[in-house]
């Protein structure tokens, strides 16, 4: 029950070490840098010369340009060769695993780098060359081709001395436009080249002479006159040119895809330089924190005190030139946190990670809620066959896959929930909810039964938390806070619980002497709120506090209720389960031969589904029971942890040198 | 006659938990369902995680159908249901009916505004997780009672 012990750390180094130094501290990534307090900030200020300030911008400058084209790389290759999750991947997230000296050895190969980048832009700025061209050519296709049919060259176009061509689009009926043509007297050629839904496409012949009567009229019958841009030979020629170029730039397009693709097996290198370079801008960024004299720098930071020694060796074996001060922090100091268990309750540090961490001067609830929520999944999940599968199946993700810290304690976390619900539904005799006899009792045939414990763990687990709450009253031996601010409570909760079910605990011969507790036991919880109050007519104003402290008692007995929920969800997995293996088996006693197949189906498709929702309830449940009925007695949390400088690991994972 | 409205009530009662319950589970998963679409439609990676927050509304319809089938179990073992037995199936149902009716849309509410957490701060999503649980409980409390009233039918 115990937060790691930090030591604050100070580092004193050479300026023209600096970069060095850092980078053995963050390749270290055990130690949190904090920003040294103003006024050191302001004395370096003075050193920290424009030449430094300018150098600093241009470095960071130069990292962000870089970063950005490494990153724009990687993003066409995504595009072009984009890597499809698995299902387990959405939750781990992508990554490229490697050793550490595959790392390094990539990390080290600038000039390929910039090869690979400068290919990659030549690819994607040439793919959208291709791309604009093809939409120049395709609007080009479309305006030619319906007038396909047309068999004369753009020479013929312009007509003779005496004619003039017209094509022109008109919605209106042909038959119309010719009527009214004929209408003016003079001689012309109407030909229908084409018909779609845009319209009928003529081509018209006209007189010169007549052109100034006929024009205006074939506005005046929304004939929308077409020039078709300039060309050479035939439409028809014209066209299936274009045809052919459009099929050169997918063929070329397709080439440079193809070679895209092929520089997909550089992904590896693009993603480490990434990685490196944000680690780099990391250790840049990191300046700001640090106190700036002439010749040497100073560093401020955390680390948990038992890693002491292996900075120290570090820096020693780099054969840098440093002096490192470490003090314990002082009793008010806000430190961040590392939560330190020993490795079986280690994997429930998720439920604190996820909820929030102890504040420095709280105590570390992992421990505390372990057992619980062990005990509480297994309740609610509550079958053998269910824990069986979930503990495998975790335990071959662990195998499987190399994971972070967070996700190896989630993984651990599951499959010693899973042995729990392996552990209850061996006492209850459930394995997939099939109709087997043994175990200590049925929680269908005996409901009332899971109901108690259900709230019996309730009303344990709430006492351990008003009892953690005095804890450090306690450890003080401050007896007497102990006894009127929590004893005087329990007390209370006891008598009542006692009053209420004497009958069934047996104990109704006693029932003066347990009203008689009752009453001694609320008195003290109403005079505890008078404790420390001065004088008579103080002490007498805190009484209706008092009172109101035993209304809280209903907020108590309500938490203890909610604890039924670990009844309901075990009994709701279990019938469900129960009516999934009567509808298999229906199918199988109704259906000769195929009905075994179908059956089988609907036994793993019923179960499966059942398991999911099984395990989602039971730790949402499970969890919910700590965060709010638990938590809410002792914890407050809100406590910061401790966030190391270290190296970044966006797209990669380097996988340790022991595990590989 | 007697005998019939005896039956009839109790087939009300299956009738009940698992309409109620399972409407309200389909209105709150399918909200849920359309928020998680908007998140997954940002960034496809965050499927995994929106599915758990989209699935929490269905347990409603899942306590209404458990309630549902062991009255059916319990009916189909008799032959004779009298009038009052009929009605007790009936007011046995009425709790997780509409309790879960009603907080299987709110918890569809919640879950959509904790779709909000998974896109804009997906490590803080099992918080949203525990906001959804915390409706669940009330759909919790009235599946123990309906469960007990169907137990305690003769």
């Amino acid at each position: 029950m115990s937060l790691a012990q930090l030591k604050k750390v100070e580092i004193y180094g050479l300026q023209e070490e600096r970069n060095r130094l850092l980078e053995e501290i963050q390749e270290l990534g055990l130690m949190e840098v904090v920003e040294y307090t103003e006024e050191a900030q302001e004395s370096s200020q003075d050193v920290f010369s424009e030449r430094m300030q300018a150098e600093y911008l241009e470095q960071s400058g130069m990292i962000d340009r870089k970063i950005a084209a490494v990153g724009r790389a990687l993003n066409f290759l995504e595009q072009i060769a984009p890597v499809k999750p698995s299902l387990i991947q959405q939750f781990a997230g992508i990554k490229t695993y490697l050793s550490q000296n595959e790392f390094e050895r990539l990390a080290r190969t600038e000039e390929r780098l910039d090869q690979v980048i400068a290919d990659l832009y030549k690819i994607e700025q040439d793919l959208s060359q291709i791309q604009s061209k093809r939409t120049q050519l395709e609007t080009l296709a479309a305006t030619f081709n319906p007038w396909r049919g047309l068999d004369l060259s753009v020479g013929d176009l312009e007509g003779t001395a005496n004619t003039q061509i017209v094509l022109g689009v008109t919605e209106d009926s042909v038959d119309k436009l010719r009527e009214t043509l004929s209408g003016l007297g003079a001689p012309y050629y109407l030909e229908v080249i084409n018909q779609d839904q845009t319209g009928s496409y003529i081509f018209l012949v006209i007189l010169r002479d007549s052109a100034e009567k006929a024009l205006p009229l074939l506005t005046s019958l929304k004939v929308n006159i077409v020039s078709l841009p300039h060309f050479e030979g035939a439409i028809e020629a014209k066209l299936n040119q274009i045809e052919q170029d459009l099929l050169r730039l997918s063929q070329s397009e397709t080439l440079l895809k193809e070679r895209a693709a092929s520089l997909t097996k550089e992904r590896p290198l693009l993603q480490v330089c990434y990685d490196s370079l944000l680690s780099e801008k990391q250790r840049l960024d990191i300046y700001d924190k640090l106190a700036h004299g002439k010749r040497c720098f100073a560093l401020k930071g955390w680390l948990v005190a038992d890693q002491l020694n292996i900075l120290k060796e570090r820096l020693s074996k780099a054969k840098l030139n440093y002096v490192l001060r470490a003090e314990d922090p002082g009793p008010d100091e806000d430190t961040p946190v590392v939560l330190k268990n020993n490795p079986v309750v280690t994997p429930f540090e998720y439920l604190v990670h996820s909820f929030s961490y102890p504040q420095a001067h709280e105590v570390d609830p992992t421990p505390a809620i372990a057992p619980f929520f062990f005990i509480f999944f297994g309740i609610a999940l509550g079958d053998a066959g269910y824990g069986l599968c979930l503990s495998l199946f975790c335990a071959g993700l662990l195998v499987a896959l190399k994971m972070g810290p967070i996700g190896k304690r989630l993984s651990w976390m599951f499959l010693l929930s899973g042995i729990a619900a392996v552990i209850f539904g061996l006492i209850t005799g459930s394995v997939l909810s099939l109709p087997l006899k043994f175990g200590l009792f049925s929680p269908l045939e005996n409901p009332i039964l899971l109901l108690i414990i259900a709230l019996g763990l309730g009303v344990v687990q709430l006492y351990f938390g008003v009892i953690i709450s005095a804890w450090g009253d306690i450890k003080a031996g401050r007896w007497a806070d102990v006894i009127w601010n929590q004893g005087f409570w329990l007390l209370f909760l006891t008598s009542v619980i006692l009053v209420l079910g004497k009958d069934a605990f047996g104990l109704g011969g006693y029932a003066k002497f347990l009203n008689y507790l009752l009453l001694f036991s609320a008195t003290g919880v109403v005079l505890s709120a008078a404790r420390g109050k001065k004088g008579i007519l103080k002490k007498l104003l805190a009484i209706p506090a008092g009172l109101y402290n035993i209304y809280g008692s209903i907020g108590f007995f309500s938490d203890i209720l909610s604890y039924s929920r670990l009844m309901a969800l075990g009994l709701s997995g279990g019938v469900m389960g129960g009516i999934m293996n009567q509808l298999a088996g229906l199918i199988i006693q109704s259906l000769p031969v195929i009905g075994w197949f179908f059956g089988g189906l609907i036994f793993l498709i019923g179960h499966g589904l059942n398991f999911a929702l099984s395990i989602l309830g039971a730790y949402v449940h499970s969890s919910r029971l700590q965060y709010l009925e638990f938590f809410g007695k002792f914890y407050e949390g809100g406590g910061k942890p401790l966030t190391p400088f270290k190296m970044e690991h966006k797209y990669t994972f380097v996988i340790n040198k022991e595990e590989a | 006659m007697d005998q019939n409205w005896g039956m009839i009530l109790a087939y009300a009662g299956i009738a009940v938990p698992v309409l109620f319950a399972g409407y309200g589970s389909a209105r709150g998963v399918g909200l849920s369902g359309q928020a998680a679409s908007g998140v997954v439609t940002e960034d496809p990676a965050k499927f995994g995680k929106s599915v758990i927050l989209a699935a929490l509304p269905g347990t409603q319809g899942i306590y209404g159908f458990v309630i549902g089938m062991l009255m059916y179990i319990k009916i189909s073992a008799v032959t004779d249901i009298s009038v009052l037995t009929g009605l007790q199936y009936l007011m046995a149902g009425l709790p997780v009916g509409i309790v879960g009716w009603l907080s299987g849309i709110w918890q569809g509410n919640v879950v959509v505004a904790s779709m909000g957490i998974l896109a804009k701060r997906p490590d803080e999503s099992t918080k949203g997780i525990i906001y959804a649980g915390m409706v669940e409980t009330y759909a919790i409390l009235a599946f123990v009672i309906s469960f007990f009233l169907v137990n305690n039918i003769k």
